[in-house]
């Protein structure tokens, strides 16, 4: 994926050959598949070219044209797959992208839409997409059945700033949606109260909304869950979340579980630390490469698989290399105690500017 | 002084290496960041070798989330608490900062 967000963005042309082609179900699946339909709904110009056997992938990009579309994405995957490329692709277009996705918002293995709602577009706005950068959740869909429909609405924006975040912070406060669709109301109390428990003996100040839906707001399938994020002092964020399952046996599903579930996650989030939580450390490495040519640095928690794959393909596709300096904390100075060793990125841009927006 | 300094520099490089280098894949890093085959020739999916070896299929999927696994009971592993302490407005604080 990270490939075709990249390729898009550097207009290079991609051929990506075996996709498991020694699978049990070789190919492309049906979700990829969808997400190349989303992609050349967002550009104009793309040609893609699959073989029949589906193990073989030409990708040419066309230009970023964005603008208003509707996507129906396929349930398989959770719409936050989807969304995660529109975040990296929506700044750059011609046009301002308002996007209609339904599909489902919330699972286990995707980071959920209010995930990516309060941990994502913050990260977006410190690079200087600001002025109508929205998503809104209308209907809420969980695993596996899904229903949803959410919006997205972004700016294009000509050249991204560049960021320095070097200084670690504390944090501040934490606060939460705790979400059920087609359950009893009670249970988005239960997320509350258990995930509470552990939340509030470190920081005072926690607040978590509920948000229990009904009727055609809800979905096709039950399903609840908790996403919590933690806000540093200027306003940097940490986020974990748990959701239900798509198959009911391989999860906990008394809700207080499933609230421990999440703030425990949200601790170890914390324990990792940096300032970009590990869900968008992706978004905040490719800004950086793309940004402008200065020197950008941030410090990041140890990096996911996932952030280190794409890093290796923004090698590939600008000839951006980051530069790693690892922060260990020392516990017995004052103010030390805080959590793993981090990483500082480093890291000169491309002076990436958005040729297709258009100057008025 | 000096001393830290090369082992900062090393470990350093250890995780340049690791994310860049392409057959240095005995270096360890003391960070989460677990090895990866650097063969980028795997296809669409990063993690398809490690998938053939565990027999769960079409589970390659690629996720910028990672589940972690909870290793600290948070509430009640005081010790882990003590680690984190400093995170907080309620900890302490470094000589240069305060809480405006």
């Amino acid at each position: 994926m990270g490939r075709l967000v990249l390729a898009t963005l550097s207009g290079k042309k991609v051929k990506i050959r075996r996709i498991r082609s020694k699978d049990e179900s070789p190919g492309l699946h049906e979700f990829e598949a969808s997400l190349l339909r989303l992609l050349d709904k967002i550009t104009n110009g793309t040609t893609i070219a699959i073989s029949v056997s589906g193990t073989t992938l030409v990708y040419e990009p066309g230009i970023l044209q964005g603008g208003a579309f509707e996507h129906d994405c396929n349930n398989e995957r959770a719409i936050g797959y989807y969304l995660e490329i529109l975040l990296c692709l929506a700044p750059f277009c011609k046009q301002p992208v308002k996007a209609t996705l339904k599909g489902v918002t919330n699972d286990n293995a995707d980071p959920s839409v209010d995930l990516l709602k309060e941990t994502s577009l913050p990260v977006m706005r410190q690079f200087g997409i600001l002025n109508g950068l929205e998503l809104k959740i209308v209907k809420r869909g969980a695993a596996p059945d899904g229903g949803g429909e959410i919006i997205f609405q972004s700016p294009v924006c000509r050249k991204l700033n560049c960021a320095q975040f070097m200084q670690l912070e504390k944090i501040k406060r934490v606060r939460g949606m705790a979400y059920a669709t087609r359950v009893s109301p009670q249970i988005t109390n239960r997320l509350v109260d258990s995930s509470r428990a552990i939340l509030n003996s470190f920081v005072p100040d926690v607040y978590i909304y509920t948000d229990h839906r009904k009727g055609v707001q809800s979905g096709n399938s039950p399903g609840f869950g908790l996403c919590l994020y933690a806000e540093t002092t200027s306003g940097h964020i940490l986020s974990a979340e748990a959701s239900t399952a798509r198959s009911m046996s391989d999860m906990p599903l008394v809700p207080e579980d499933l609230g421990r579930l999440a703030a425990n996650r949200l601790m170890e989030e914390i324990h990792q630390g940096g300032l970009v939580s590990s869900s968008s450390q992706y978004l905040a490495a490719l800004f950086m490469a793309l940004g402008d040519q200065n020197v950008g640095k941030i410090v990041m928690g140890s990096l996911t698989p996932y952030t280190i794959q794409f890093m290796r393909h923004l090698r590939d596709f600008f000839g951006v290399m980051f530069k790693f300096d690892i922060i260990t904390p020392d516990p017995d100075e004052l103010g030390g105690r805080q959590g793993a060793s981090k990483v500082l990125l480093t890291c000169v841009g491309v002076g990436f500017s958005n040729i297709s927006k258009t100057i008025r | 002084a000096e001393k830290t300094f090369f082992e900062q520099q090393k470990s350093s490089t250890n995780l340049h290496r690791l994310i860049y280098g392409r057959h240095e894949d005995g270096v360890e890093v003391e960070e989460g960041t677990e090895e990866e085959e650097p063969d980028l020739a795997g296809g669409l999916f990063k993690i398809n070798k490690k998938e053939d070896a565990s027999r769960f299929v079409n589970n390659s999927r690629d996720c910028s989330i990672v589940s972690r696994e909870c290793i600290h009971d948070w509430l009640n592993d005081h010790e882990a608490r003590e680690t984190i302490a400093d995170c907080f407005m309620t900890g302490d604080w470094n000589k240069g900062e305060d809480a405006k």
